[in-house]
């Protein structure tokens, strides 16, 4: 499940570090989510676009895009291996056309075996609970600070955010916790 | 899963796909015209709620998964309650009370193999409420950075918001138990 050694020039073998590397990331996306609570705040204060354009918000964007994929599990990196993979991608198919493969061949790295299926299924699971209690606690909060949201409404977008971060990086977080150590490669 | 739902003391047979899937479509349709009638009435002002209850019993009478009661067995694999007091009389009267065979875990205990078609149910679910939440999350961007594009929308974006808050809320609840009664095979066919 755990498809590369290191990460950053940190070892993934050891949980421990693993664990390290979680923290920082939910510490990252909290940085990014304070960043887009006040490029949105700013958003809703001025009534015209602002003069410099576009770049903050493409920006924001970007940060988000690349949190999105940074833990793995959607696309090809980070350290966890793509959910979907089933075949190999284009450049491991273009490394194999060239003899650059070494000495696995294509899909080889990516494809999941029997126990990576079960553990992302399981890894899904126990996120799916802690969104749901999320989404249900989300009326709750908008019966009780509804008139405060109302009038607040840079605060959706960034909730959002924050939400989307959560949905689709929890499992990734959750195995990269879970994972026993391993052995590291020579 | 559980081969059959009791609906006003009737038992359905739900061994079919095809009948587990017309289910399915039903209680999704009855939702839409729940939504549509509420927002036409009230405009989801103080009614939203009764979405997420309908949502529940749902769950309770005919999806089970998160709740007990209904086809798909607990996931939790938990036993339900036991209560020493006989059903009430409104239940009896109505006929919607399931009673449990006592000592039979196989009605609320999944098996290996239904622990991972859980499990797999969740991680679809996962990339639909993923989209699901996309969408709240673009439309709430795109009418702080361009206002302007928003404007065709014939609908107030508080509104906007919690309308599909609701629909979220509606997938998360329900969407694991519809993907694995749409998936599981007739089960008569599944014993032969």
């Amino acid at each position: 499940m755990i498809c590369r050694p290191t990460y950053f020039g940190i070892s993934l073998a050891g949980r421990r570090n693993r664990r390290w590397l979680v923290i920082f990331y939910w510490l990252i996306v909290l940085f990014v989510a304070a960043g887009a609570v006040s490029w949105f705040r700013y958003l809703a204060n001025r009534t015209e676009y602002p003069h410099f354009g576009p770049i903050p918000a493409i920006f924001a964007a970007l940060c988000a895009v690349w949190l999105l994929t940074a833990l793995g599990g959607m696309g090809r990196k980070g350290p966890i291996s793509n959910f979907e993979a089933t075949s190999p991608s284009w450049t491991e198919l273009w490394r194999a056309a060239r003899g650059w493969h070494g000495r696995k061949m294509p899909g080889e790295e990516t494809a999941l075996d029997e126990r990576d299926i079960r553990l992302c299924n399981a890894a899904h699971y126990e996120a799916y609970k802690v969104v749901r209690f999320i989404a249900l606690s989300v009326p709750v909060l908008i019966v009780l600070f509804g008139t405060i949201l109302r009038k607040q409404i840079w605060l959706a977008p960034s909730v959002g955010l924050v939400l989307l971060l959560v949905v689709f990086n929890l499992p990734q977080t959750l195995i990269l916790w879970w994972e026993p150590d391993m052995e590291e490669k020579d | 899963m559980n081969a059959e739902v009791v609906v006003l003391g009737r038992r359905i047979s739900m061994a079919r796909q095809t009948r587990r899937r017309a289910l399915v479509v039903v209680i999704y349709a009855a939702f839409s015209m729940l939504l549509a009638v509420l927002w036409i009435l009230t405009g989801w002002r103080g009614t939203g709620a009764w979405v997420i209850w309908a949502a529940i019993l749902a769950c309770r009478f005919f999806l089970g998964g998160y709740y007990a009661g209904g086809l798909v067995k607990p996931f939790n694999g938990k036993a339900p309650k036991e209560h020493q007091m006989p059903p009430s009389l409104l239940a009896l009267k109505l006929r919607v009370y399931q009673p449990v065979p006592a000592g039979e875990d196989s009605a609320y205990r999944n098996d290996e193999r239904e622990l991972h078609q859980r499990d797999h149910a969740h991680y679809l679910a996962f990339q639909a409420v993923g989209v699901a939440v996309c969408v709240p999350m673009f439309i709430a961007s795109m009418r702080l950075i361009r206002p302007s594009l928003m404007s065709w929308i014939p609908m107030p974006p508080d509104a906007m918001y919690y309308g599909l808050t609701l629909v979220t809320i509606i997938l998360f609840l329900t969407l694991p138990q519809a993907i694995l009664l749409w998936t599981e095979p007739d089960m008569e066919e599944a014993q032969s």
